[in-house]
């Protein structure tokens, strides 16, 4: 072995980690080379010194403030799942109610429920084409249009609950698409933004919630989403689609992302531009 | 419970069990702080630092795959915590010299003088390292790490890690040689 292959070997040598063979062909090498192990035991005093540090410990209160921040956490949680089962039992939970009996009649399989609602669709087209020229039985009609609604709001609220991302992206743009079938499914839209795993899916949900920006409720949560999001690009997202709002809340968002050191800086740099564009 | 891996543990936290974040702080926030301390020789940093990492698990515990090393999961985001601290440290005008830190909060207990000594030199002879080549030599040193488990924390090549690491030593061998015929 020559002193530049010894010398490349020299650590792992005094850490042990060397294959017996190389190992042994290092001890020989340094047990006939003054300078090789001059070397070693360089390197040897440095490493030993390194174990004289001690391991210290921290001060009590990272414990405290880490558990605080924990506790924050699963609060928010909690408010995220309490928001979602209530849109849930608002639309089909009702013991003993419609809905809860067309539940029953649900198929499992999206395929299905596509097929269902498609066939529910033309149904309700029919009735209400059969029933155009009857001027009265105007009161039936309106209870098969309130029926109708339903029927949409149960369907989006299940494929928004979809386990496959492609069930729930489809879900999603479907509600987009139908802007009376999204109204009532708007909570499940938030809910979607703020804890599907997806960033495509929680992208498309910024977008149909977009629709719906006229509301306050709907702008504040957009807002509180443009905090806790981790996905940039769905960051940036519900920058553009509040900044065409005129949200008086935005402007505080903004600056509290600029400010955030530990936010992404191409978000940081997006919320600065608005900011100036905007002071 | 307690003996959950890790891996199962962060799974656990990332589907919603939150609870179980306290079981991964429990294991990990005294090696975080160790390996902070030892980057930076300043205590209150380092548990800024330790804050920062759980901090950004919260965050980011979506993005956690099952099935890899969570021990390099999770000292990827110190690192990451690290070089962002690095960064606005340096951007700051009132950089401050780090070698001259008092690292350790007070006497250590139980150490002789000589000990003691030899502990605080080495610790300004690792504080005078590279940033980079701290990092790899105190994973490699401290936490034990692989070269090819350094290298998937820092994102480089193993060969890049290897050579790392032994430039490290050598030139903490010179810096406590220095520091010692200083005394």
């Amino acid at each position: 072995m020559k002193c530049e292959e010894c010398q490349k070997n020299l650590l792992d040598h005094l850490r042990g980690s060397l294959p017996d063979e190389l190992d042994k062909a290092v001890e020989l090498h340094i047990a006939d080379c003054d300078e090789c192990a001059a070397e070693l035991a360089e390197l040897r005093e440095a490493w030993q010194a390194l174990g004289t540090i001690p391991e210290e410990e921290p001060s009590p209160e990272l414990s405290a403030r880490f558990y605080a921040m924990l506790e924050e956490a699963k609060a928010e949680e909690a408010e995220v799942l309490r928001y979602g089962a209530r849109v849930q039992r608002a639309s089909w939970e009702k013991p003993g109610g419609f809905e809860a009996w067309l539940m029953g009649w649900w198929p499992g399989r999206p395929a299905f429920q596509f097929g269902a609602a498609l066939v529910l669709l033309a149904v309700g087209l029919g009735i209400g084409l059969a029933l155009r020229a009857d001027d009265g039985r105007d009161a039936e009609i309106v209870m098969m249009q309130a029926e109708l609604r339903s029927m949409r709001q149960v369907l989006t609220l299940a494929l928004v609950n979809q386990t496959a991302t492609a069930d729930r992206l489809a879900a999603v743009n479907s509600i987009r698409n139908d802007r009376e079938a999204a109204q009532p499914a708007i909570g499940a839209l938030v809910l979607t933004l703020k804890s599907d795993p997806n960033v495509n899916v929680r992208l498309a949900a910024v977008d149909a919630l977009s629709g719906f920006l006229n509301q306050r409720r709907v702008r504040e949560e957009m807002n509180n989403a443009l905090v806790t999001q981790t996905s940039p690009m769905v960051q940036v997202s519900l920058i553009e689609a509040l900044s065409g709002a005129e949200d008086e809340q935005l402007l505080r968002t903004l600056q509290s992302i600029a400010q955030d050191e530990h936010a992404d800086p191409v978000v940081r740099e997006h919320a600065r531009m608005r900011i100036e564009k905007r002071l | 419970m307690r003996d959950l891996p890790d891996d199962d543990l962060m799974v656990a936290v990332r589907d919603g069990d939150l609870d179980k974040l306290a079981m991964i702080f429990e294991r990990y926030n005294k090696r975080l702080y160790g390996f902070f301390l030892k980057q930076t020789g300043d205590p209150h940093t380092s548990e800024d630092l330790v804050q920062d990492v759980f901090h950004r698990i919260l965050r980011y515990r979506h993005t956690y795959r099952e099935g890899g090393k969570f021990m390099t999961w999770i000292f990827t985001i110190a690192r990451s915590a690290l070089l962002t601290h690095q960064r606005k440290r340096r951007h700051a005008k009132d950089e401050v010299q780090i070698d001259e830190f008092v690292v350790s909060r007070g006497p250590l207990p139980g150490a002789d003088l000589e000990k003691r000594e030899e502990s605080t030199l080495i610790r300004r002879a690792l504080l005078r390292l590279s940033e980079d080549k701290r990092e790899a030599l105190v994973l490699s040193r401290f936490e034990n790490m692989s070269y090819e488990e350094i290298a998937k924390v820092a994102g480089c090549a193993v060969g890049t890690i290897k050579a790392r690491v032994h430039r490290a030593i050598k030139d903490l061998s010179r810096e406590y040689r220095e520091l010692q015929n200083e005394m």
